[in-house]
């Protein structure tokens, strides 16, 4: 009698916490599967995005020394 | 040559899977936004639970899940085919549920920032953390699940309507 008791009382515990491991179990599941499909879509599409900067600022730096020798020539012509 | 990249960027010309007018990435991005309201609402659940670790873990990793698809996806498409057009045609309806979902949308998700820093970090002073917790925490909820109406309304004034 004392044994059959036993599962009575601990009867909605366990369920309770076959609940809670159970939408543990639904969250990780539904962030990792968005984790997932965030990272496939930027690698399937990453040659679409821009680059943050196509042209670096010290390549722009050179252009402008380049031009500026090229106008010292000419004046100096 | 320049003005048929922007174009090519914001567009992102693939097909969209969900047989509406959409691309590819407005449809995946439709369905992440989907499955990360129910991660939410299901870690809202665990709060309830009292598993707040496993509670943190979720609600924080739907918030970056989210800034990424902002800055892939949302971002750009609003920065070139909404703000330049903005101060001239803000009547009409396509404008209008973009411009709102993302003054929405981006309230939401300064103030997701904002929870998770102070419920996870002691970076912020004592005068600007937050003791009512259950309060803050179900505002954002709310605000978040009306984002997310508001961003299903934007992508049927955009990809639905457009096409029937």
């Amino acid at each position: 009698m004392v044994c059959g008791a036993i599962p009575v009382a601990l009867g909605p515990a366990k369920k309770m916490r076959g609940k809670v491991k159970m939408l543990e179990l639904t969250m990780y599941g539904l962030v990792g599967l968005a984790a997932m499909l965030v990272i496939a879509f930027y690698f399937a599409c990453c040659d679409e995005f821009p680059s943050v900067r196509e042209n670096s600022s010290l390549h722009l730096t050179d252009l402008t020394v380049q031009s500026d020798r090229g106008q010292a020539k000419v004046s100096r012509g | 040559m320049c003005a048929a990249r922007v174009i090519k960027v914001s567009f992102l010309p693939m097909k969209g899977f969900l047989g509406t007018g959409a691309t590819f990435g407005a449809d995946l991005n439709l369905v992440v936004q989907i499955i990360m309201g129910a991660a939410l609402i299901v870690g809202a659940l665990l709060a309830k639970q009292k598993r707040y670790r496993a509670h943190g873990i979720c609600q924080t990793t739907v918030l970056l899940l989210n800034l990424l698809m902002i800055g892939l996806v949302m971002g750009p498409s609003f920065q070139q085919q909404v703000k330049p057009e903005l101060s001239r045609v803000f009547h009409k309806w396509y404008y209008e549920a973009a411009a709102i979902h993302a003054i929405l949308g981006i309230t939401a998700e300064l103030l997701g920032l904002y929870i998770v820093t102070v419920a996870g970090t002691d970076v912020l002073p004592q005068r600007l953390r937050f003791r009512n917790w259950k309060w803050w925490m179900r505002t954002e909820l709310a605000l978040w699940v009306i984002v997310l109406l508001s961003g299903v309304g934007t992508y049927c004034a955009w990809y639905v309507a457009p096409f029937r």
